[in-house]
């Protein structure tokens, strides 16, 4: 006899069924904006665009490339920055060309990863700083009316924070030979995809 | 020929067929819960646990006094707890209740900076910040138990101020004892001000308070 058909595994069987309908998702019918929703809403914007998060992802590459303190003075400044230049296109100040300069964030930041430039801490975090602004001023703009705001707030710099991170670890596999060629590589990647973004921005 | 057993040997399986059907057996629902006024506690006990903004401001307080040694963090300690437990006295007596979200936000900005660029603050600074933290949260949420009866005002007030003192004790235990978490704190602080702004720019846009 097979074991699956063996009586003393037919209590097994029943247990999966159960187990579906225990674990069953919620039915998230209600699409009017919760407290939850926008926690998650701010969690998902950041990964909605590829532009963004490609960005974000090569700030977190450079830290890891450049090292201590660069490491997480990088991805300390970007967040902060980026909210300040949210907290503009909240207040209705749209930044000229903020497409271009988010599209122009991934060419030059992939370029310094692809490049293994190493400029002074301080013109590492003003070019991170820079283009920080452009990201948000459009995140800002893009805050959908009747947002959780201090929840989709947190999700979103949370998200934000996370993506950093995930660059870093990439990152850290500079400290191998064929790494620092990866990274570059990743780098190259970056950059070429910001090309994309700007040629599809601009055509 | 093998007869099919209807309850199964395994003791296990046999745990869960229980558990399944104590869970089908529903036990009766009781919703009227206004006659006992327990849903005016759980109403106040969850009006500071709904508010993120309060919470962070809670967190970000003892995180600043812990990053500035045992000294700052036995002066600010104290005057945190006592600034909350004034202000939530004088919002309860009282019914005096304000929002104050963008006094909170602006407050959380403060704070996150300081944490990010790990400013040296003399313990006098230290212990004015977690005082305001206290005044804050104390006068914006101490209404919250308004009305209740003294048993129940009593039971919030408690529960709050547990949850402040583990608050407080955890974020300066992390940074004395694990002084590699320094960074991690400064990373926390830098979120923290960058939900702060996010958070000022869409209260200055004139949203109305929703969380």
């Amino acid at each position: 006899m097979p074991p699956a058909a063996h009586p003393n595994n037919r209590p097994a069987a029943l247990l999966a069924p159960a187990a579906a309908l225990l674990l069953a998702r919620i039915a998230a019918a209600h699409t009017a904006e919760t407290p939850a929703e926008g926690f998650l809403s701010g969690l998902l914007h950041p990964l909605s665009g590829p532009d963004h998060m490609l960005a974000m992802l090569a700030v977190g590459l450079w830290g890891a490339q450049l090292g201590p303190p660069a490491l997480w003075l990088l991805p300390v400044t970007f967040p902060m920055i980026m909210a300040f230049g949210g907290l503009a296109g909240l207040l209705g100040l749209s930044l000229p060309g903020v497409e271009i300069g988010i599209a122009l964030s991934a060419i030059a930041l992939g370029g310094v990863v692809l490049a293994e430039l190493r400029p002074p801490l301080w013109i590492a975090a003003l070019l991170v700083g820079i283009f920080a602004i452009f990201h948000g001023n459009a995140h800002g703009t893009e805050l959908p009316e009747g947002a959780s705001a201090l929840l989709y707030s947190m999700g979103f710099v949370i998200a934000t924070g996370t993506i950093h991170l995930c660059g870093i670890a990439i990152g850290l596999i500079h400290r191998w030979p064929a790494g620092k060629l990866a990274l570059r590589a990743l780098g190259a990647a970056v950059a070429l995809a910001g090309g994309y973004f700007l040629w599809n921005t601009l055509a | 020929m093998e007869h099919t057993r209807l309850m199964p040997r395994a003791p296990a399986a046999r745990l869960l067929l229980a558990l399944l059907a104590a869970l089908a057996i529903a036990p009766p629902a009781r919703a009227h819960i206004l006659l006992t006024g327990v849903d005016n506690l759980i109403h106040a006990l969850r009006h500071l646990i709904l508010a993120p903004e309060t919470i962070l401001t809670l967190l970000a307080a003892p995180l600043l006094a812990g990053m500035h040694g045992e000294a700052a963090a036995r002066t600010a300690a104290p005057a945190g707890i006592a600034a909350w437990t004034l202000a939530s006295l004088l919002a309860f007596l009282t019914g005096f209740g304000a929002d104050f979200a963008l006094s909170t936000a602006v407050l959380l900005l403060m704070l996150g900076l300081f944490i990010a660029a790990d400013l040296r603050l003399d313990p006098p600074i230290t212990a004015a910040c977690a005082a305001l933290t206290g005044i804050l949260a104390g006068l914006r949420h101490g209404n919250a138990a308004a009305g209740l009866p003294i048993p129940f005002a009593a039971a919030m007030f408690a529960l709050d101020s547990a949850i402040l003192l583990l608050v407080w004790t955890s974020g300066y235990l992390l940074l004395r004892y694990a002084p590699w978490a320094r960074l991690g704190v400064r990373v926390a602080g830098s979120w923290m001000a960058a939900i702060a702004l996010l958070y000022l720019g869409w209260l200055l846009r004139g949203g109305t308070l929703t969380h």
